[in-house]
């Protein structure tokens, strides 16, 4: 019995665009060499044309290899829908002529849709750390413009890793809007300390002052007594399996806006990237819930600001490759299924389509900023939230602060 | 005059299923390489208007019922 490639069926993609022929590898199965090829399994809809003859019957086969479909002459794979989801491929990507081929630091995949010609064009664009900057620079002047009045006074919640480093660089830039920048970094967890000394070298190079808030003033953001067992402990008991990035958001927000008020300012920002903004809104539209607002949204009497809500992570990590890394050194997993969930998918369209995120996000923004989603303040909690926190969530949230 | 050669384009396009084409670039991968600005890029990126569900963007008459064409 021959099982080589001889014996393997024809394998045919047929669309309403034209009709392919593709091979199988070796063992592989056909769900494989579907991915193999990048074509959406959940568009197809498979007949096996049989060698004994007759007419082709459609099989659920996408476990099976070429050796397990003896019988088969052929496969017929039909697109179910009438559309070319090739258009948008980045196989035939042209790669865009670099002006200092040896100094790049990243690249990312830029599309051009021309709807006049139903056409897309894609491009690979290596970007030398000055491009990036250059580039994150102009995103971040254009939404700072935007948002903030001018002569504002600005908190900027850092971290000590790329984003903060390019957001500082990219706000310390703009020269003609009176902004003044007052960074913050938070202690109490590793990953948070580790990044002290990195911050207080890149606010020097901007010279900019530091304010550092230490752990027990960290806690006493949520009324946690001082001399008390650690924040990572506290919710590691109380939240077993869950990410410390949910309380960690809470804190950064409290920090900020703590300091602006001591400033006597109402603006604060943080280092929330393209991904970070459409995967957020992703979850909420997915959820029932209205996009909430970006890139400025008002909290009480306080306006959070992103500045880096139309830059791609990738760029981003390019303007300082080496705080990136260190960065990338420091982390914890994430275990939280949703919000792996939530990054993956968008990650996922980022890759297969890239400028469709940037669509996404200037449309959910529109969306956010129209009638905006409000916030009240809890009093038992002492912050602001948005929707009704149910009581056995918010009793577990008061044990964990020690208020309970 | 014009209603015939569009009904020969519409017959071509429903056969297009049995011609055979490379949808997915089977073997060589194109090198060509492009001379773009970076800030022309990024206006590709960040500038480009929304693409309508239909070119001529039909679906602002037809779409109470699916703006994105399923019938």
């Amino acid at each position: 019995m021959s099982t080589g490639p001889r014996s393997s069926p024809a394998v045919s993609l047929v669309t309403s665009h034209g009709r392919q022929s593709l091979s199988w590898n070796g063992d592989e199965r056909l769900i494989d060499l579907l991915n193999r090829h990048q074509v959406p399994w959940s568009a197809l809809t498979i007949y096996v044309v049989p060698r004994s003859g007759g007419a082709p019957t459609i099989r659920p086969c996408l476990d099976q290899t070429a050796s397990d479909l003896k019988d088969a002459a052929e496969l017929l794979l039909y697109f179910n829908r009438n559309v070319n989801p090739f258009l948008f491929s980045l196989a035939q990507a042209m790669t865009v002529a670099s002006a200092e081929p040896e100094r790049q630091a990243t690249e990312y995949f830029y599309q051009r849709l021309d709807n006049a010609s139903s056409t897309a064009e894609s491009f690979l664009k290596k970007l030398s750390p000055d491009e990036c900057r250059s580039v994150i620079a102009a995103r971040v002047a254009e939404t700072v413009r935007e948002h903030l009045p001018p002569n504002s006074q600005l908190v900027v919640g850092v971290s000590g890793g790329g984003d903060s480093n390019a957001l500082l660089y990219a706000l310390t830039q703009l020269k003609d809007h009176g902004l003044t920048v007052h960074p913050i970094i938070i202690k109490g967890i590793p990953d948070w300390d580790a990044g002290v000394p990195r911050a207080r070298e890149l606010c020097e190079t901007y010279g900019l002052q530091l304010t550092v808030m230490e752990e027990p003033d960290v806690k006493e953001l949520l009324g946690i007594p001082r001399d008390s067992a650690s924040l990572i402990d506290r919710f590691q008991k109380e939240f077993e399996g869950d990410d410390f990035e949910f309380l960690g958001t809470l804190l950064v927000r409290l920090a900020l806006f703590k300091k602006a008020r001591e400033l006597g300012t109402r603006f604060v920002c943080t280092g929330l990237n393209l991904e970070d903004v459409v995967t957020e809104a992703m979850f909420r539209v997915s959820t029932g819930l209205k996009p909430a607002p970006f890139p400025a949204r008002v909290i009480g009497d306080m306006t959070l600001v992103m500045p880096l809500w139309l830059c791609p992570k990738r760029i981003i990590d390019g303007c300082f490759p080496k705080y990136s890394l260190e960065n990338y050194d420091a982390r914890y997993p994430c275990f939280s299924l949703g919000r792996n969930l939530y990054y993956s998918v968008v990650y996922t369209l980022q890759s297969q389509y890239p400028g469709f995120l940037e669509q996404m996000a200037r449309g959910m923004s529109e969306l956010s900023l129209t009638d905006p989603v409000t916030y009240s303040l809890d009093e038992q909690l002492g912050f602001h939230v948005e929707r009704f926190v149910p009581f056995p969530l918010r009793h577990r949230f008061q044990r964990m602060v020690g208020r309970s | 005059m014009i209603q015939q050669k569009e009904s020969v384009e519409v017959q071509n396009n429903f056969n297009l299923k049995n011609v055979s084409v490379e949808l997915v670039p089977a073997s060589e991968r194109r090198t060509a390489a492009a001379f773009i600005a970076v800030a022309d890029l990024e206006a590709m990126r960040t500038q480009r208007r929304a693409i309508p569900a239909s070119k001529h963007g039909l679906e602002t008459i037809c779409g109470a019922s699916c703006d994105t064409g399923a019938q």
